[in-house]
């Protein structure tokens, strides 16, 4: 059993605020989910910023290079064939194929990345803290483990009230959530 | 929201210099090289100028249209800028029209009476590839984008004095004229003045290959005159996500450009047709380093130095890539023009050096000038508020 | 914050919360279908059908029972194929390009424009592999160690670069549309009542939850896939065009294709958006989300798109004569005046003329006059297709090679079919997905919506800002 306290909040603007707060009274939140990209908020948890797009860029790289490399190797000398009197190495018959494979590689490479990186398969079935934040709360989860005390908790709480929390409530999840 | 652009003395220095020394060397060219071939090749140069900069005026406008009628809300914060790049279009116009008017026996086969009598395929395009009518295209197609880049910028200034919608509105239907006026000019235009120094080729996308050049150039130009007026301390409230928004142009252009190359090289390159391959047959065969030198500049260049996120916010970035397209672009219109002209002995020396110093002199001079003559924030543009608050 | 200009119009018409956002566009997903929509698909599924049972013909009698005969090898398959092809590039245009751009209004249609996007390159691809008459040696065209040679396909070759071009398109089309579907799949699970609905959106979901750095991660894929995306929609016509242009056919060969073919297909692309979005918010009450001025932006690309076309057309008629070229003078002699002439003129007619009515703002923003139009511009840009395949083919170099052609039944039919396919697919998503991106939405609401937008204004009112509405922010 897991154990999470939710503070839920109508609004975004008052999300970005109430992260501000929490966060300068040192508590660490576990987690905010939003029911869209709130924009500011990866910098205000402090988030590394992604690097999704340099692992995209080295895959295209890849792609390009292997695409370059099978055509050339495959007409100038696995099987060469004069096509409309083109020179065996007719590099700018390559570069749609070229273009079309560095393009296909990457975004496979980058979405595939996404997936995994964030755990997102079909099959994987998780029960949402609040069903609500998929749709128009914004929740801020913190964790809760046996060392947390009640006092701790209620502070939390109260805090999370004054920064606007509309609702707050503790939640038990079967599994990590 | 009242920032007044001075003219810094040193600047103002500077395009004198680069005025008089273009001036000198450009009249020293023509009488050092005074046989056949040197005045060939010296008005070759001059119109080679003459376009490139005529293009870079007229990017202008087409950044100011192309804006309005899209509802752009960041770049209105710099918007004086390609205003002001726009307000060179009547200096290079008249000085294309001089080149085309006193030049066009030099530079154009087809208005010599002789060549049109002993070339069948000249003699049948008569039709369209005669003085009268040529004349006639620039006047009608130049003038009317005259008028309605000079109507722009008249209300946008009316705008700064009087506030409301009504300027900005008067300007969206301006800017929508212009943008279909400047779909066909520059279709004409670019068959008349480059397309023509080869008159046997033909390409159907010359127009669109002209205009991806006479635009990234362009966007070079205005980028490195709002880092300059940054730089000078002016434009505080252009920030990063502006900038980006210019590197992002010039990147995404620059790309287009190759596209558009690419395409049409590869389709004429994989069909061979003689009449249509002599064009590139020539280029690549005397001008082989300019023509790998061109894909370098435009593409390679830029595309690595601009693909990521930071470098585009970064000025100094910005220059470096700016300054690369635009020499870039200027031997991608050498390589249109010279082997149509002198044929295969384009050279490099004080006619291909000077004139392009008066030019850029005359530029600067008008270009900073013009950005005198009016506040450097358009204070009462509605989209102004959007545009302060742009950031990524 | 982002201070969106005044002058912008709503994109979010009402007084909506984020939560009137979910309630509005899961309404269509949660409801029973309607008995318009048991119609509706049902006719489609028949006409569809139909069109399966004339492709199995095909195959069992072979390409005989096509109209095409030696000197024209490409007929109807080849312009259906063009022309479901340049309907998909709408959906990622859209998406990308106008996500690029900061054109928000993209937001209201961009899901089911790439829903659109998929289903139209699905029925494109119908009709190439079809003409191959041995379907089931597609296989072949792949690039896989054989045992015949081993014979590579032919890499040199525009058909080849096709494959990859359309199957690059496809996939990267399906990721970014299915990526972006996440997090509203989520919401209709986390909203659905019956268990089956919950765990069939649990299983399309992912797993998807929200959390900031999921979101963070989200919103990088978007843009890169967006950033390539951009390039990858002007190859995929482009490379359709080089089938063409790297030919010797007059008519056929100039450099002007690839980006006029871009131009047209982005063309026919918001034509089929809008009348399928027309459909889409009468029938599904989303007038609030896509709204007139949406229906504007649309023609303005309309508008655009159709005078780079026409200005096309032009440029090739003027350099037919311009090269002095005597087959190519005759080739284009030919389209407007020979046989053929109809389908010239009609693709005129439809294509350049006709839109150049939406310079008249009145006819922009009329619905019905949209969708008439956008049902001209369709037909139209098939007649395109058809004068560039058939009429440049049908007058070979050699006169005695020269031959019409028309259309069989089964062609007729395959064709009709594909229509019914694109409908049905069109129709079992909108009913079972949320046809407008909602995290996009509740994304744009404080700058688009209706009511802040009029809060916003009467607070600068307020601050006495009537003569020069703009605050003095710096």
């Amino acid at each position: 059993m897991k154990r999470y306290l939710l503070g839920l909040f109508d609004d975004d603007e008052v999300l970005l605020k109430a992260v501000d707060k929490i966060r300068a009274h040192d508590i660490k939140i576990h987690d905010v989910v939003t029911p869209f990209a709130v924009h500011g908020l990866d910098e205000k948890l402090g988030l590394r910023e992604s690097k999704l797009h340099v692992g995209g860029f080295f895959v295209g790289l890849t792609g390009l290079a292997i695409a370059f490399s099978f055509m050339t190797w495959v007409f100038t000398s696995n099987w060469p064939i004069v096509f409309g009197g083109k020179p065996h190495f007719s590099f700018p018959a390559f570069i749609p194929i070229m273009f079309e494979f560095t393009v296909l590689s990457a975004s496979i490479g980058m979405t595939v990345a996404f997936l995994a990186l964030c755990h997102l398969y079909p099959g994987r079935f998780r029960e949402p803290l609040d069903p609500r934040t998929t749709s128009h709360l914004f929740g801020m989860v913190f964790k809760i483990t046996d060392e947390t005390t009640q006092a701790e908790k209620e502070r939390i709480a109260h805090l999370l009230r004054e920064a606007g929390a509309v609702e707050v409530k503790e939640r038990e999840m079967q599994k990590h959530y | 929201m009242d920032e007044k652009f001075i003219f810094p003395q040193r600047l103002k220095t500077i395009s004198f210099a680069l005025m008089a020394i273009g001036l000198i060397g450009t009249a020293a060219s023509f009488f050092l090289y005074s046989d056949e071939e040197g005045v060939q090749r010296w008005w070759a140069n001059m119109l080679l100028n003459a376009v490139f900069f005529h293009g870079i005026s007229m990017a202008g406008a087409f950044f100011l249209a192309a804006t309005y009628v899209a509802y752009n809300g960041s770049i209105t914060v710099f918007k004086r800028v390609p205003e002001a790049v726009a307000g060179f279009m009547p200096y290079s116009a008249l000085l294309l029209l001089l080149v085309l008017i006193f030049g066009h026996s030099s530079l154009y086969e087809w208005t010599h009476a002789d060549v049109v009598e002993s070339d069948p395929l000249i003699h049948a395009k008569v039709g369209y590839l005669n003085l009268p009518f040529f004349f006639g295209r620039f006047a009608f197609f130049v003038g009317i984008l005259l008028l309605l880049s000079y109507l722009m910028r008249k209300n946008s200034l009316a705008e700064d004095q009087h506030g409301g919608i009504t300027y900005y509105k008067k300007n969206l239907t301006v800017g929508s004229l212009f943008l279909l006026f400047f779909a066909i000019y520059i279709s004409v235009t670019s068959w008349d003045w480059l397309m023509s120094l080869d008159p046997h080729w033909y390409s159907t996308m010359f127009g669109w290959y002209t205009f991806a050049s006479f635009w990234v150039t362009g966007i070079a130009v205005m980028t490195l005159v709002v880092v300059y007026l940054k730089k000078r301390g002016y434009l505080e409230v252009v920030r990063e996500g502006h900038l980006h928004d210019l590197g992002k142009l010039m990147f995404a252009f620059s790309v287009f450009w190759t596209y558009l190359v690419f395409c049409q090289f590869m389709l004429i390159w994989y069909a061979n047709i003689p009449e249509e391959t002599g064009y590139f047959r020539q280029r690549y065969d005397h001008y082989m380093w300019l023509f790998y030198t061109i894909f370098i500049m435009n593409f390679i260049a830029p595309f690595l130095v601009l693909m990521s996120r930071d470098a585009k916010r970064k000025m100094q970035i910005l220059i470096i890539a700016a300054c690369i397209i635009i020499v870039g672009h200027f031997i991608d219109f050498y390589l249109i023009v010279m082997p149509g002209t002198v044929g295969n002995k384009g050279g490099f020396g004080l006619p291909e050096i000077a004139p392009p110093l008066f030019f850029a002199g005359l530029l600067i001079f008008v270009v900073f000038t013009n950005l005198t003559k009016a506040n450097l924030i358009p204070k009462n543009h509605p989209f102004l508020d959007e545009s302060l608050h742009h950031t990524t | 914050m982002h201070a969106e200009s005044y002058l912008r119009p709503p994109l979010i018409q009402g007084n909506k919360t984020y939560l009137q956002i979910t309630e509005d566009i899961s309404r269509s997903v949660e409801a029973k279908p309607s008995r318009s929509w048991w119609i509706a698909t049902t006719i489609s599924a028949i006409v569809m059908t139909w069109g399966l049972i004339c492709i199995a013909w095909t195959v069992w009698f072979g390409i005989g029972t096509w109209g095409l005969n030696r000197t024209i090898g490409w007929g109807w398959d080849i312009t259906n194929f063009v022309w479901w092809i340049g309907i998909g590039h709408a959906g990622t245009l859209i998406s990308a390009i106008l996500l690029l751009f900061r054109q928000k209004w993209r937001t209201g249609v961009n899901r089911a424009a790439e829903a659109m996007t998929i289903f139209a390159v699905i029925c494109a691809a119908l009709f190439p592999v079809f003409h191959m008459g041995r379907v089931w040696l597609a296989f072949y065209n792949l690039p896989y160690p054989n045992t015949r040679g081993p014979l590579w396909p032919n890499f040199n070759s525009p058909l080849m670069w096709d494959v990859f071009a359309i199957s690059t398109y496809f996939t990267v089309s399906l990721m970014f549309w299915y990526t972006g579907l996440i997090p509203d799949i989520a919401t209709i699970r986390d909203r659905a009542k019956t268990k089956i609905a919950k765990w069939s959106y649990g299983l399309l979901s992912f797993g998807w939850v929200g959390s900031a750095k999921h979101w963070q991660r989200h919103e990088m894929l978007s843009l890169v896939l967006a950033g390539i995306s951009t390039p990858l929609v002007l190859s995929v016509h482009t490379i359709v065009s080089f089938d063409f242009a790297t030919s010797v056919i007059p008519g056929w060969h100039t450099t002007i294709f690839p980006p006029y073919f871009v131009a047209g297909a982005i063309f026919s692309g918001f034509a089929m958006v809008l009348t399928l979005m027309l459909i889409t918010r009468k029938v599904l009450n989303l007038e609030e989300y896509i709204t007139l001025d949406h229906i504007e932006s649309m023609n303005k690309i309309i508008v655009l798109t159709g005078s780079i076309v026409g200005c096309a057309y032009l440029t090739e008629l003027f350099t037919a004569w311009y090269s002095q070229n005597p087959y190519e003078q005759y080739a284009f002699a030919n389209r407007a005046l020979g046989p053929y002439w109809w389908s010239y003129w009609g693709m005129m007619t439809c294509n350049v003329i006709s839109p150049q009515l939406f310079w008249v703002r009145k006819l922009r923003r009329s619905v019905w006059f949209t969708f008439f139009m956008s049902i001209v511009i369709n037909c139209g840009m098939w007649f395109e297709r058809f004068v560039i395949i058939v009429t440049s083919l049908h007058r070979d170099y050699v006169p005695s090679s020269w031959a019409m052609y028309s259309p069989t039944w089964v062609e007729i039919s395959i064709y009709v079919g594909s229509i019914g396919l694109f409908f049905t697919a069109f129709l079992i998503f909108a009913k079972t997905m949320p046809v407008i991106a909602m995290a996009e939405i509740r994304h744009i609401m404080k700058t688009s919506g209706e009511a802040q937008k009029k809060a916003a204004l009467a607070e600068h009112k307020h601050h006495g800002h009537d003569t020069h509405p703009l605050p003095n922010t710096n």
